[in-house]
């Protein structure tokens, strides 16, 4: 396979940019949610 | 595949600018009128420049005709965030009407300002609007889009449907842009550079030819045979 | 559980009561905010013709102002995430104030490049057909993930103080409660919570730091990737940091300055406060003089034609004037006020920062029109011309008016100043985090 094809194509085409930058704005909003329920926690069991 | 170029002969060329009128019919593009035109928004997918040295009496003028270079490396092309412009495979840049969110990086991009932005919805004095190129790969344009030359691509696949119609191949010699067609000096020779037999290849080739701002190494597919 | 802070009743104070001043102030701002809204509309509807905007300059003052305001929302995470790493105690009391500014900056950057699009309802063109080889996509996803991961660390940090608001403020109209409770997230103020928050807090201040460095560079490279003289430098982009960070900085001081005065803080927001951010912007100035000379000095000595017809345009032609009063704006008179009076002074430092935020949006400007005005092969034919239009200024001040206003109303409803990061105590059982250990007031 062609590793520097594959990464021109990614860069060159249209779609795949879209889908990354999406991927990562939600990936850090889940992230974020999953932060905020870790530091409010439920501190019961301790 | 052919690669699309052309060849203007500045010996030729006399500056009528028809190739520029031609353009204007062939591609619908809309007047801005005197007063948007000396705000800088005049629509002219094909322009012909004035290059003044000296000083009269000592003057030398080089009249510059300046379509879309239709670089091999465009610098328009890698900059736009939705391939709403891009260089197909016969190597003419094109641009999509439908999918251009009018950002304008295009045209800060190309170093030979020759991509043009409809700053109003496009408009035409009523006698002209009853002669617009009724082909619909040529519609107006809406506003807030970027547009420019594009070899008269609707031209080119006309040639290829008329060919096929008639059950013969497509030669490369079917197909020329208006402004080739128009121009009143037989200056501009249009063709595909890959072909060594084709005129513009030998051209292209001549101690004469040279491009605008080769040095930056977008590879244009206009060359220019210099004058005198 | 709440923190010990002897200025809690200072810092809530400006939370119990909405005056008509502020009520007659956000009614000034929300109407010159919706009079920008209208004018976008206008422009949506007739085109982008009714701005100054032009072959050859395709951006102009939309597009500074985009740099202008990324660049004011790099304040707050410098203010609270470098200085947070760097261990500088003397943050706390403006790390809220700050990040406010980066919060309520942050919409506006993002709006000026809508109203720049020819064809805003097609944005999410960027999202089905985004490719990542244009400069456009890095600043979609650098400053959207900015956005949110600022929203997220100023909402953290807030989460202890919205609580105390919650359990404070029980004079409160109901929703105003109701909307206490709602995000204050059942926060009780545990040892364990506060931990957890430091921790997170933390580890978030590493990655605000990588991401500022990114949204600014990026955002230059919109210019720096292309092949125009003046803008294809590497320079452009720690420059284009550098600066950010300068009008940042500046801008605390004047958001500080005001709030203190308003809100009677004087105790909250010691002057020494003022005295360590004057330090800071002494560095950043000087700091500004360097690049600035670095990269004119290169451009000028090498001599090369293109770079020269921009060069002298900004030296000694048609924007010459833009230019030098940009550089005694930014850089002359505020390193005079800072080194002579600028100490123990809060009106000079205010004025000198007021004055490096108007030179640094005139210098966003100068970076973007000159190097349009004269393209390589249209300059032979004479310059272009770009002045802005009555479109492109009400805009622009709908802009500043609805940064203002955001501010304005947020300070009257949260405490502008962290209570628990200045608390003299947390609950008991929490061992007081490395931050709060070291960072004693270093401030003269
Ligand atoms: S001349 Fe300009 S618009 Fe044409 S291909 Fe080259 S960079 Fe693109
Ligand atoms: S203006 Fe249109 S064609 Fe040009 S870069 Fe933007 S989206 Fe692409």
């Amino acid at each position: 396979m062609d590793i520097g094809n594959l990464l021109s194509t990614f860069f060159k085409s249209a779609g795949p940019g879209g889908a990354l930058a999406t991927l990562v704005l939600s990936g850090a909003l889940l992230l974020y949610i999953f932060l905020a329920r870790w530091i409010i926690g439920d501190d019961q069991q301790q | 595949m052919p690669r699309w170029g052309m060849v203007i002969d500045l010996d030729k060329c006399f500056a009528c600018q028809s190739c520029t009128v031609a353009c204007r019919m062939e591609n619908n593009t809309p007047v801005a009128g005197p007063d948007q035109a000396g705000k800088g928004r005049a629509i002219l997918w094909n322009e012909v420049l004035p290059f003044i040295e000296g000083e009269y009496p000592r003057l030398v003028a080089t009249m510059i005709p300046r379509p879309c270079m239709h670089c091999d490396y465009p610098p328009c092309t890698k900059v736009c965030p939705v391939r709403a412009t891009y260089k197909n495979e016969e190597g003419i840049v094109v641009v999509d009407y439908n999918r251009c969110i009018g950002c304008r990086m295009c045209t800060v991009a190309c170093p030979y300002g020759v991509r043009y932005f409809n700053w109003f919805p496009p408009e035409w004095p009523e006698e002209l609007k009853q002669h617009l190129n009724p082909d619909p790969e040529v519609a107006p344009r809406p506003k807030g889009v970027v547009e420019k030359c594009s070899f008269c691509i609707q031209r080119l696949h006309k040639a290829r449907q008329k060919a096929d119609a008639e059950g013969r191949a497509f030669m490369a010699t079917d197909y020329i842009p208006a402004c080739v067609q128009t121009c009143t000096g037989h200056a501009r020779y249009f063709g595909d550079l890959d072909d060594p037999t084709s005129l513009v290849h030998q051209l292209a080739h001549s101690p004469r030819a040279f491009r605008l701002l080769e040095e930056l190494g977008t590879e244009p597919k206009v060359y220019y045979l210099k004058q005198g | 559980m709440h923190p010990e802070n002897k200025n809690e009743t200072v810092i809530l104070n400006p939370l119990r009561k909405v005056g008509l001043a502020d009520k007659l102030l956000w009614a000034t701002l929300l109407g010159l905010l919706l009079l920008g809204i209208g004018v976008w509309i206008r422009q949506y509807v007739l085109g982008l013709g009714i701005t100054g905007l032009n072959r050859p300059v395709y951006w102009g003052v939309y597009l500074t102002n985009f740099v202008f305001f990324i660049g004011l929302a790099h304040s707050g995470t410098f203010i609270s995430a470098i200085l947070r790493l760097a261990g500088q105690g003397w943050r706390k009391p403006l790390t809220r104030a700050a990040e406010a500014i980066t919060l309520f900056s942050l919409p506006f950057g993002v709006a000026s490049i809508l109203v720049d699009m020819g064809r805003p309802d097609r944005i999410l063109n960027l999202i089905w057909f985004g490719r990542y080889e244009s400069p456009i996509l890095w600043d979609v996803t650098a400053v959207g993930l900015y956005l949110l991961s600022s929203i997220v660390f100023f909402y953290f940090s807030l989460i202890p103080d919205i609580a105390l608001c919650r359990d404070r403020l029980t004079q409160a109209p109901g929703w105003q409660r109701r909307m206490y409770t709602i995000l204050a997230l059942g926060w009780r103020g545990t040892p364990q919570q506060y931990h957890r928050l430091e921790r997170v807090l933390d580890g978030m201040a590493i990655f605000m730091t990588m991401l500022v460095v990114t949204v600014h560079t990026v955002v230059s490279w919109l210019f720096g990737m292309t092949l125009q003289p003046g803008w294809h430098t590497a320079l452009i982009g720690p420059f284009f940091l550098l600066g950010a960070i300068l009008s940042g900085t500046a801008a605390v001081v004047i958001v500080l300055a005001i709030l203190r005065k308003v809100y009677r803080f004087q105790h909250v927001l010691p002057v020494s406060l003022f005295n360590s951010l004057r330090k800071l912007l002494i560095t950043f100035l000087l700091g500004w003089l360097y690049f600035m000379i670095a990269e004119h000095l290169t451009i000028g000595y090498g001599n090369m034609k293109e770079e020269m017809v921009v060069l002298q345009d900004k030296f000694s032609g048609n924007y010459a004037l833009i230019f030098w009063s940009m550089a005694v704006l930014v850089f002359g008179v505020p390193l005079l006020i800072f080194l002579i009076k600028g100490k123990d002074s809060i009106g000079w430092m205010v004025l000198a920062c007021v004055l490096i935020n108007i030179g640094m949006w005139m210098e966003r400007y100068i970076v973007i029109v000159p190097t349009q005005i004269s393209p390589r092969l249209l300059s032979v034919s004479g310059q272009g011309i770009y002045l802005p239009t009555m479109t492109e200024a009400l805009i622009t001040v709908a802009c500043f008016a609805g940064f203002t206003l955001l501010y304005a109303v947020f300070t009257r409803y949260f405490p502008i100043v962290p209570v628990w990061e200045t608390a003299e105590s947390l609950p008991v059982g929490h061992e007081a985090e490395p931050a709060l250990q070291t960072g004693s007031a270093t401030a003269d």
